[in-house]
C-alpha cells in the first residue's frame, strides 16, 4: 500500500538533488522564450501549442546539457519521448501543465504508457515516473508555477509547487481539492488498473 | 460653451475669472478659501463676480499665499475657457468639484501653451484633418483607415500614438486628473493646436485607446451631436486605428484568454478591447462573448497583466525647452511669463522632482 502523502514524500526526496536544475530548466526556457531572442509579432503569432513546443525545444536542450555534466544524470529517448534519469531512482518528462497539474495535448504511446505508470522499455523500474511541468498565467504571458506533478493516466496522483527562494528550493503539496481522497487509494491499485478514463 | 481665446495681456486689473480659476484648480469653496486666507467669504464672493475690483495688496498677498499662484497670476486678462464636455471620456461619474478642478487645471495649462506658442512655430505636413461623417458618408472604422493611410502609418499595431499626433500638430499633455474616472479630454481653440489632456494615471494600454478615441472626436466631431452617439462613434474610431480588422483577424481567431497576453504585448491594447474586438468582428458569438467577460473578470479583477509602458509626450517639452536653448530664458523667466512660481515652473516643465502634475493637492 502506498498512500498519496507517502509515495509524494518518497519521490521528492529522490528527486531533491536535481530539484533545482529541473527548477532551473524550465525557468530558463520560459525566460528565454519571453527574451528579446523572440520578438512580441512572432509570440503573438504562436498558439499555445506552438509557444509549448518552442519551450519545450528550449527545455530539452538544456535538459541534454544538464545530463552532460551532471553525475548521475542521464538522458532517455523513447521515439522521441526524453527524459531524464537520475540514479535510476526518478525519471522526469517535461510538459506545459495546468493549475492541476495535467497535460492536455495529444499523446503517443509511449507518452500514454509513460503517464500510466507501464513499465516501458528502457525506463528503469521502479523508479519514480514524474512530470515536471511549467504553468502560464491565464493570460498565457508569463511563468506562473512550476510544479512537480506524479501521472495517472489521464489525472495526477499527486503535485507539488516547487520554489527557488534565495538559491534554495522548497516544495508544497498543491495536489488539486478534487484528487482528495486519493490519500487512501493505493498507488499500485490505482497503476495496475492502467485504466485511463 | 466655447468662448474665443484670448492670450493673457497682463494688466493692472485684477481678473475675477482667475481668482475663480486659483480656487478651481485648488478644489477650495470659497468658505475654505475664507478660512485659509482669513479673509471673509463675503470680500471673496465680491471678487469673483466682480464687484470689487480693487482687493488691495494685504488681500491680495493673502489669497496669493492661500492658492499658492503668484500676484501676477490674478492680472492676468486670460478668460476660463468653458471645455467642450462631449470630448470627455468620462469613465463613470464624475462629481461637478472634481470637473472645475480639472477644467480649472486645463484652463491654466492652456494659458502656458498658449503663451509658449507666440514664439514657437510648429511646422506640420499632414494636421489632423475633420471629416464630417454625414457629408462623407463615412463609417468611424472608414475614417479611422483613412487616416492611417493619410499618415503613411505601416501596417499592424501602431508604435506610438502620442507620436503619431503630435508629428501631426497635436500637443499631449499628461496630467495627473486626480481620478480614474477620467481618461482624457481634447479641444480645438482658434489659433491654437488641438490639445489633448490625458490622464498619466492609467496602464499604458488604457491610455492608449482613450487617446485614439480623442482623436477620433478631434476628427469626426467639430460639431457637437448626441452624445452617446459621439462617443460610439469615437470608440469605434480608436478600436479600428488601433486594430484594423483585416490585420487584427488572425490574432484574433480562436483566440482564448490564454493566448491574449500575447497578442496584447503585440498590439499594445487591453485584453478587454481585444475581447470586445473580437466581438464586434463577429468572430465570436455573443454567447461566447459573454462566457469571456465573466472569465475575464473573475481572471484578473480589474488589473490585466503585461504592463503596457505610457506613452510619453515630447512636443511640449521641446517648446520649453526652445524657450530655455534657444531665447535664453531662465526658470524666473518662464515663471514670469507663465505667471506660476518658479517652483512649480520647475517641477512641472523642467522635469522636476514629481514630474508634470500641475497642482499639488491640498
Amino acid at each position: 500500500m502506498l498512500d498519496r502523502e507517502t509515495d509524494q514524500n518518497e519521490a521528492m526526496e529522490a528527486a531533491a538533488p536535481i530539484l533545482p536544475i529541473i527548477h532551473r530548466i524550465l525557468d530558463d526556457s520560459v525566460a528565454f522564450y519571453f527574451s528579446e531572442a523572440y520578438s512580441p509579432e512572432a509570440r503573438a503569432d504562436h498558439t499555445d501549442r506552438a509557444m509549448a513546443n518552442c519551450i519545450y525545444s528550449h527545455a530539452e536542450k538544456r535538459m541534454l546539457g544538464a545530463a552532460a555534466e551532471t553525475t548521475g544524470l542521464t538522458a532517455i529517448n523513447l521515439k522521441g519521448l526524453n527524459v531524464l534519469n537520475f540514479n535510476d531512482k526518478v525519471v522526469i518528462r517535461f510538459k506545459k501543465v495546468s493549475a492541476n497539474g495535467r497535460h492536455s495535448n495529444y499523446q503517443t504511446e509511449q507518452q500514454q504508457q509513460y503517464d500510466d505508470q507501464l513499465p516501458l522499455p528502457g525506463i528503469p523500474e521502479p523508479a519514480f515516473r514524474l512530470t515536471a511541468g511549467y504553468q502560464m498565467d491565464a493570460a498565457g504571458s508569463a511563468l506562473e508555477r512550476i510544479m512537480i506533478a506524479r501521472p495517472l493516466g489521464r489525472t495526477v496522483f499527486w503535485a507539488a509547487q516547487v520554489s527557488m527562494i534565495d538559491g534554495t528550493v522548497t516544495w508544497v503539496d498543491i495536489t488539486p481539492r478534487r484528487f482528495t481522497g486519493t490519500e487512501e487509494s493505493d498507488f499500485d491499485a490505482e497503476r495496475a488498473r492502467g485504466g485511463r478514463g | 460653451m466655447r468662448k474665443e481665446l484670448e492670450v493673457g495681456v497682463d494688466s493692472e486689473v485684477f481678473n475675477p475669472d482667475m481668482l475663480k480659476l486659483a480656487r478651481d484648480a485648488r478644489e477650495l469653496t470659497q468658505a475654505e478659501l475664507a478660512q485659509r486666507s482669513g479673509i471673509t467669504q463675503a470680500f471673496i464672493s465680491k471678487l469673483e463676480h466682480g464687484l470689487n475690483n480693487q482687493p488691495g495688496e494685504d488681500a491680495l498677498e493673502r489669497i496669493s499665499k492661500a492658492l499658492g499662484f503668484p500676484r501676477k497670476f490674478f492680472f492676468q486678462r486670460d478668460r476660463a475657457t468653458g471645455l467642450p464636455h462631449f470630448h470627455y471620456r468620462k469613465r463613470a461619474k464624475l462629481g461637478a468639484k472634481p470637473i472645475a478642478r480639472i477644467e480649472a487645471v486645463i484652463n491654466i495649462r492652456r494659458q502656458h501653451i498658449a503663451k509658449l506658442l507666440r514664439s514657437y512655430e510648429i511646422d506640420v505636413a499632414k494636421p489632423i484633418p475633420q471629416i464630417d461623417l454625414d457629408e462623407t458618408g463615412l463609417t468611424p472604422e472608414k475614417v479611422a483607415e483613412r487616416l492611417r493611410a493619410y499618415w503613411l502609418v505601416p501596417r499592424g499595431p501602431i508604435q506610438n500614438v502620442v507620436e503619431l499626433i503630435e508629428d501631426a500638430g497635436g500637443i499631449v499633455i499628461l496630467a495627473r486628473f486626480g481620478t480614474n474616472l477620467l481618461d482624457g479630454l481634447s479641444f480645438r481653440l482658434e489659433g491654437m493646436p488641438p490639445l489633448f489632456f490625458m490622464n498619466r494615471d492609467v496602464p499604458g494600454d488604457r491610455f492608449r485607446f482613450s487617446l485614439a478615441h480623442e482623436l477620433g472626436h478631434m476628427v469626426m466631431h467639430a460639431v457637437p451631436d448626441d452624445d452617446q452617439k459621439m462617443e460610439d462613434e469615437a470608440h469605434r474610431f480608436a478600436a479600428a486605428f488601433l486594430m484594423p480588422a483585416a490585420e487584427i483577424k488572425p490574432y484574433l481567431v480562436g483566440a482564448k484568454i490564454g493566448t491574449l497576453g500575447r497578442v496584447k504585448a503585440y498590439w499594445k491594447v487591453s485584453i478587454k478591447s481585444l475581447i470586445k474586438r473580437s466581438h464586434d468582428l463577429k468572430l465570436i458569438t455573443p454567447s461566447q462573448y459573454k462566457f469571456m467577460n465573466i472569465q475575464y473578470n473573475k481572471i484578473f479583477k480589474g488589473e490585466e497583466p503585461i504592463d503596457i509602458p505610457l506613452e510619453q509626450p515630447a512636443r511640449l517639452s521641446s517648446i520649453v525647452r526652445y524657450h530655455r536653448e534657444q531665447l535664453g530664458y531662465s526658470t524666473d523667466d518662464l515663471a514670469e511669463l507663465l505667471a506660476f512660481h518658479p517652483e512649480d515652473v520647475e517641477r512641472v516643465y523642467l522635469g522636476g522632482r514629481s514630474g508634470l502634475r500641475l497642482i499639488v493637492s491640498n
